[in-house]
């Protein structure tokens, strides 16, 4: 993974992984390159973001995240259009929200419809393959620097390979292949599938811009003590790093259920010199000792969550965070299940399809609601810390 | 691929699996798969077109120019053996848009003599 150097951390280096995803003007900033002991490197970096191993794989990510905004800008809107055709002969106003039960009869089979969705999600299975295919066919070169990353810091990494693994963390979400429990490259892949995703969707992340900005916009405690932080669920832990750059002082911990996402976010923490704290752990069962954090904090999970789970998860959030500390938990506006046909019929995929196993319980909870009625307070006049998504700024009550 | 064998701890468990592959969105899997095959090579395509501008690239730092590769002109026994690798392309890739498909899966062999 990435050997320590000069991170580009000011705007114009933003904004150089923004002109270009793949580009790889990293070579420029390789004489500044502090090689890491069983670091594998093979083609530089591009600021945080190692190249692509090979430049084959480099050349299919970069199709399948062009095609993933072809799909969106193009294929999508002729079916957003179908939708809107079929119901109007229906006799239904496409502006009426419906329900899945209202919409699937609709989009069951049309084939103008189901092309969106058939042509996205052959995308996104042509996106894993690729990627799995090339770590799996290295598997030996990759494991070997996990291995020599595993025992050295800053930061270090606690794997547990004998904890119980609840089943709804074992699902394959986002048809990733092995979810993010069952291949060994589970982290490798989330990192380069997901700068894909977010191309299409929020704006571009491969120098974690999006995480830096989320973790620079969480509110800190009222009383300014920031001694220890805690991401759960973290995946990769791509915001707990933006968290120890933003209160380098702070002692910050990530823990996730995946041992091969905490093993890959303590590798690419260790090479990028930031000092975290990684732990195979579940969020409703963190081990910490009560009020151990000034700010608990997660990134998306909620929504991968079974509502049981939340309520757990909110309730060990209560334990662990110190009285007037800060509960952040970033994640999607929850709305129910009703809205536009065509909308709709994207979620509808997403959930059954894409493996979004949880979203329909997530989205037909309150979850603002829950947060409260587990022991904390909501300041409203927050905004949300990650645009789009749920103001998710709680205190917790003394 | 075949199932991988790792030779080093993987701290790996045994994941639900999806069952993507079992859904049809256009009302035949077989155009289902299809949709999935033209992606596949879509994405095959694009990565060797990319190639080759990396490799004009690396080329014209050496001296072969991008006009030089553009104005080249084929021998005459350098363009008769593409013509043919390009009809054997066509034929392997496109041939079966040709086939007629008249015939249910449960028809007999066909009689002789």
């Amino acid at each position: 993974m990435l050997g320590r150097r000069n991170l580009f951390t000011t705007a114009g280096a933003a904004a150089a992984g923004i002109s270009s995803f793949f580009a790889g003007r990293a070579v420029e900033a390789k004489a500044a390159v502090k090689k890491v002991v069983g670091d594998v490197e093979l083609r530089g970096a591009d600021g945080r973001l190692e190249r692509f191993g090979s430049l084959d794989l480099e050349s299919q990510m970069d199709f399948t995240a062009g095609f993933r905004e072809f799909n969106n800008r193009g294929i999508s809107r002729v079916a957003a259009q179908r939708f809107q055709t079929l119901m109007k002969e229906k006799g239904m106003d496409p502006k009426v929200p419906v329900t899945f039960e209202q919409m699937l009869p609709i989009a069951e089979n049309d084939p103008i419809i189901g092309m969106s969705a058939k042509t996205w999600l052959a995308n996104q299975q042509v996106t894993w393959k690729t990627l799995q295919d090339y770590f799996h066919a290295n598997a030996d070169m990759y494991l070997a620097e996990m291995e020599a990353a595993d025992k050295s810091g800053p930061g270090s990494l606690e794997l547990n390979p004998t904890m119980a693994i609840p089943d709804y963390t074992r699902y394959e979400i986002h048809i990733q292949p092995g979810g993010y429990v069952g291949d060994p490259f589970a982290g490798h892949m989330y990192h380069y599938g997901t700068n894909s995703f977010y191309i299409g969707a929020i704006g571009h992340n491969e120098q974690d811009q999006i995480h830096k900005g989320t973790a620079n916009n969480i509110p800190a405690p009222a009383d300014g003590k920031v001694k220890r932080i805690l991401e759960m669920g973290c995946g990769v832990g791509q915001m707990a790093c933006a968290l120890k750059e933003r209160f380098p002082d702070a002692e910050v911990w990530a823990i996730d259920i995946g041992g091969p996402m905490v093993r890959y976010g303590h590798m690419r923490a260790r090479d990028l010199g930031i000092d975290v704290n990684f732990a195979q752990r579940l969020a409703e069962n963190t081990g910490f000792p009560d009020g151990y954090f000034d700010m608990t904090t997660s990134y998306i999970i909620h929504h991968e969550l079974p509502q049981t789970a939340t309520r757990a998860v909110i309730a060990e959030a209560q334990r662990i965070t110190r009285s007037g500390g800060v509960y952040y938990p970033v994640d999607f506006n929850t709305g129910g299940n009703t809205g536009p046909a065509y909308g709709l019929f994207r979620r509808w995929w997403d959930h059954r399809w894409n493996q979004e196993v949880w979203s329909r319980e997530y989205h037909t909870l309150d979850f603002n609601a829950e947060i409260v009625k587990g022991g904390f307070t909501h300041i409203k006049e927050t905004k949300a810390a990650l645009p789009g998504f749920g103001a998710r700024h709680f205190v917790r009550n003394a | 691929m075949a199932e991988t064998k790792f030779t080093r701890p993987t701290f790996a468990t045994e994941a639900i699996k999806s069952d993507i592959n079992s859904v049809s969105f256009l009302g035949n899997p077989v155009l289902d798969n299809l949709v999935s095959v033209v992606i596949a090579l879509g994405t095959e395509v694009w990565a060797t077109k990319r190639r080759m501008k990396v490799m004009e690239s690396v080329m014209a730092k050496k001296g072969v120019t991008t006009k030089m590769i553009e104005e080249y002109v084929p021998t005459a026994e350098e363009a008769a053996a593409w013509e043919k690798d390009r009809d054997r392309f066509i034929e392997l890739t496109f041939g079966p848009l040709g086939n007629e498909g008249t015939l249910t899966v449960s028809a007999p062999l066909p009689k002789r003599g």
